[in-house]
């Protein structure tokens, strides 16, 4: 039988945060879901396997491109909802459940996001998510990715939408996230339900660079599928700085 | 008292619109003793044309490059190994000269013969040579500690020769960041100073340049810094990183905001 909701699981290595988010995710509330889990290599398969012991739950599928394999996932889900929890990060007790809630309270809406918070190695809260407190409209989401990462998809509305595009393949959930702005409501859920790792070996951090480079492509295309180029001219605008600080004995950061 | 050459590498890059009155510039210093290294990075405009006449005009300007387009550092490299002067300097080619230029940056570093770099202040102008204001990177006072997180010496830039070569030159293989890349090296071997004076129109551009591009400066940027702090033996105790402000912008067609 399918769960209500499928959760989505993106697992690059290192794979020592799986622990953590396993049983984020096995606390939630709301118990009507099931969990793919997506290691973006071979050599996690084994340790991945392991930590998901005998809970048929989870599942697992390995593919050698995290992002296509994404996209593939996402096609196959016969769920009503689902979301991407990165394997790197961690669900609050209640995150399915309200999202969820908020779903089922609109049933035009296409997805819900909620807050989030930033959070170190060792699952320290950093502060909160630099952009999710900004208020959500779909011309906003033009210049600002506030809906994220946290994401309840409906996912009749994911398809309508077109789902997962590997155009932008740095930007693959802020592309989503236009398209989805364009044919259905989005709903705000003000509350933190995630915590989001900051930790120096995730893709993210590797691939900035792309990742701005994309998140501006998707926008122009986003510009071009509204008609706004008619009257518009797009630009990037980078303000940028080096900063200096002295490590602590300890490794970490001042005022961290 | 001898008057030292000073070599001016110019790279040049389809800018034939500014080119002339960067070229003028140089005619109109008060101090004559100078080179005109003129580097044509392969250009399709007429800026061949307009360099051939200036260099009829005046044996002072020396034309070299292949007809290649290899980008700016590489340019500028193979540009000053031709240098003969006892200093170094560069004029962009769409940028400009005060007619003081050349003297008052030679009487500072003369004065104060332990700099191996002397930098100024300078103004900025559009495409149509109208002054915007002041520059403001020359306002952060100079150490050779703050230029790991700030390039405050920006044009204009004179170097003794000596000092240029000690640290290798501008380093070819820099993308971007060459000026940058090439400043953090001098301020590990050499005493920097800062002349107080407006000698440099630095053109700021109607057209944005790409994203790519500015992505790139960005990141070049940051890997010379890197580097530096490598260099200078501060990593292990040091991090370095990257902070940043990125915005999607819409722009009114047919807008005149200008935009570096």
């Amino acid at each position: 039988m399918t769960a209500r909701i499928t959760v989505l699981m993106p697992l690059h290595a290192p794979a020592h945060f799986l622990p953590a988010a396993l049983n984020s995710l096995r606390a939630q509330t709301l118990t009507d879901w099931q969990a793919v889990l997506l290691p973006d290599n071979a050599d996690l398969q084994a340790q991945v396997q392991s930590l998901m012991g005998d809970d048929p739950r989870l599942q697992m599928t390995l593919h050698s491109a995290c992002d296509s394999i994404l996209s593939q996932a996402a096609s196959r889900v016969d769920s009503e909802f689902f979301c991407v929890f990165d394997a790197a990060d961690l669900l609050a007790g209640n995150a399915l459940a309200a999202l969820c809630a908020a779903l089922e309270a609109h049933t035009d809406a296409g997805m819900a996001y909620s807050r989030h918070q930033l959070i170190d190695a060792q699952g320290r809260v950093l502060g909160p998510g630099p952009l999710c407190e900004l208020p959500y409209s779909c011309e906003a989401l033009l210049f600002d990715f506030m809906t994220g990462p946290l994401r309840l998809l409906r996912t009749s509305a994911y398809h309508a939408a077109g789902g997962y595009q590997t155009t932008f393949p740095d930007a693959l959930d802020y592309d989503l996230c236009l398209r989805l702005s364009e044919t259905a409501p989005i709903l705000p859920v003000p509350q933190p339900l995630y915590g989001r790792r900051i930790y120096p070996q995730a893709p993210e951090v590797a691939r900035w660079a792309e990742g701005i480079q994309a998140r501006y492509d998707a926008f122009v295309a986003a510009v071009q599928r509204r008609g706004l180029d008619a009257d518009y001219d797009t630009a990037l605008k980078i303000d940028s700085w080096h900063i200096l600080q002295p490590r602590l004995p300890f490794g970490g950061i001042p005022g961290i | 008292m001898d008057q030292p050459l000073i070599s001016i590498a110019i790279p040049i890059y389809n800018t034939e619109r500014f080119l002339p009155a960067a070229l003028d510039s140089l005619l109109a210093q008060d101090y004559p003793h100078w080179e005109g290294l003129l580097w044509d990075d392969g250009s399709q405009d007429a800026c061949p044309a307009i360099t051939a006449t200036y260099a009829a005009r005046d044996a002072r300007f020396r034309r070299l490059g292949d007809g290649c387009n290899r980008g700016n550092p590489p340019a500028l490299s193979m540009a000053l190994q031709h240098a003969q002067g006892e200093y170094v300097g560069v004029l962009d080619s769409d940028d400009m000269l005060e007619p003081h230029a050349l003297s008052a940056m030679l009487q500072f570093m003369r004065r104060q013969p332990q700099l191996g770099m002397a930098y100024s202040q300078y103004l900025e102008i559009n495409d149509d040579g109208m002054v915007l204001g002041e520059g403001q990177r020359f306002r952060t006072p100079y150490s050779a500690q703050r230029m790991l997180v700030e390039f405050m010496t920006h044009h204009f830039r004179l170097i003794r020769m000596d000092a240029y070569r000690r640290v290798g030159g501008y380093d070819a293989a820099v993308d971007e960041s060459a000026d940058y890349d090439l400043c953090l090296k001098l301020s590990e071997s050499c005493e920097i100073g800062h002349l107080p004076q407006l000698l440099y129109r630095y053109r700021i551009h109607r057209t944005s340049i790409s994203a790519s591009q500015r992505l790139r400066q960005v990141r070049t940027s940051f890997a010379a810094a890197e580097r530096a702090l490598q260099r200078r033996g501060m990593a292990g105790n040091h991090l370095l990183s990257l902070g940043m402000r990125v915005r999607h912008e819409l722009r009114p067609k047919h807008g005149t905001e200008p935009s570096a």
